[in-house]
């Protein structure tokens, strides 16, 4: 079960949440340790990916844009898909949130970017963000339970939606721009179900 | 993946033991749940369901007895939906409890949040009709089979729900999940 949503205005909202990136870059040390994207046992920081995800207690600006200005209509298309709005109103919330930002090779990063197979537990949901994706080819791969890859043909502005117990990854960056999501992980309820949490 | 069946081999041996663990438990604590936690609109009676999941910060010796036992399930699950593709794997529980219906007793429509699958143990279930009732993304209710002494294991975000009871008493452990890669 893949969703995917192309947003309205992206090209307005991809500027906007770009500039707060990089004006949070320039307060915090984004540079993403190795831990959470290899799985190579040592924790070092690494310069082919930032993130904000081990940067925590803070007020993330370009999480709160993309919370009031984006993410209502995405979140609603998936409600209506899993059949909620049968019975009643439903909500949602956000578990999670975090940019990443995957560079390409360089003189200064001779590694590309990117992120190796994983899941993300404690959630429904993980939806990713294309917020600048220059080229399709290097956004993410998804594994289907048949262990065969799942086409995404994810493209810059799109936002992709899938259970959160699969697996997926970020595929090294070999192009020539930086790559940069949002990834946000939610879950769905029926407004007036209690649910067992 | 719509809903994994599982059967927990050692059920009739342990069965008792939970029962009785549930029963002590509910001596000391009022497990009565309060209908809000599991009706829509109209409220049944108080002592059709009762659970600990209202009841927070106190020892449950049946889920300490019952993890124990069906540890190996969970593994099993990992195994079925190929997480140990990339390596080991590691799995988590973040909320468990009883829920035992009584004539009556049911609980409408929802989802588990905050977790990757929701998992249930029919500990007792007389009337395998009385099943948990699971809605699949077409607006149809998804058509299984289980019966007492199985677990299954379903994705989170589908909604479920256990219609009125008229088969006599009725008692399900649940518990979410989510698991990751090491």
């Amino acid at each position: 079960m893949i969703i995917k949503h192309s947003v309205k205005n992206h090209s307005a909202h991809k500027d906007e949440i770009l500039e707060r990136i990089e004006r949070f870059k320039s307060y915090y040390n984004t540079k993403m340790p190795s831990d959470y994207v290899r799985q190579t046992g040592e924790r070092i920081h690494l310069d082919n990916v930032h993130s904000d995800l081990h940067v925590h207690d803070i007020l993330k600006p370009h999480l709160d844009y993309v919370f009031t200005e984006v993410l209502h209509e995405p979140m609603d298309q998936i409600g209506q898909h899993l059949k909620l709005g049968k019975f009643n109103d439903f909500d949602w919330s956000v578990h999670n949130a975090w940019f990443q930002q995957f560079l390409p090779v360089s003189k200064d990063t001779p590694d590309a970017g990117g992120h190796t197979w994983h899941l993300q537990p404690g959630c429904q949901f993980t939806s990713v963000y294309f917020v600048d994706l220059p080229d399709s080819k290097y956004s993410i791969e998804v594994l289907g339970l048949n262990e065969k890859l799942i086409t995404i043909d994810a493209k810059d502005g799109d936002i992709i939606t899938f259970p959160s117990w699969l697996q997926h990854r970020v595929i090294p960056n070999h192009g020539t721009k930086n790559n940069t999501i949002i990834v946000i992980n939610t879950s769905f309820n029926l407004t007036d179900a209690n649910s067992n949490k | 993946m719509q809903i994994l069946t599982n059967d927990f081999d050692r059920h009739s041996e342990v069965k008792a033991e939970l029962l009785e663990l549930i029963d002590s438990f509910k001596k000391e604590h009022d497990t009565r749940m309060p209908s809000k936690y599991v009706e829509h609109g109209e409220d049944h009676p108080l002592d059709s369901v009762h659970s600990d999941w209202h009841i927070t910060d106190v020892p449950r010796p049946y889920l300490v007895k019952f993890f124990k036992e069906i540890e190996h399930l969970i593994l099993n699950v990992g195994n079925k939906i190929h997480m140990g593709m990339f390596g080991e794997f590691e799995w988590n529980i973040h909320y468990a409890w009883f829920q035992q219906y009584y004539d009556g007793g049911n609980h409408w429509w929802h989802t588990h949040q905050e977790c990757q699958f929701t998992n249930i143990y029919f500990l007792e279930l007389p009337d395998e009709s009385y099943k948990t009732e699971i809605m699949g993304l077409d607006g149809k209710k998804i058509e299984y089979e289980a019966k007492e002494g199985q677990m299954i294991t379903l994705p989170s975000f589908l909604l479920h729900r256990s219609k009125p009871n008229q088969s006599g008493r009725k008692t399900i452990l649940s518990f979410n999940t989510s698991y990751g890669i090491l």
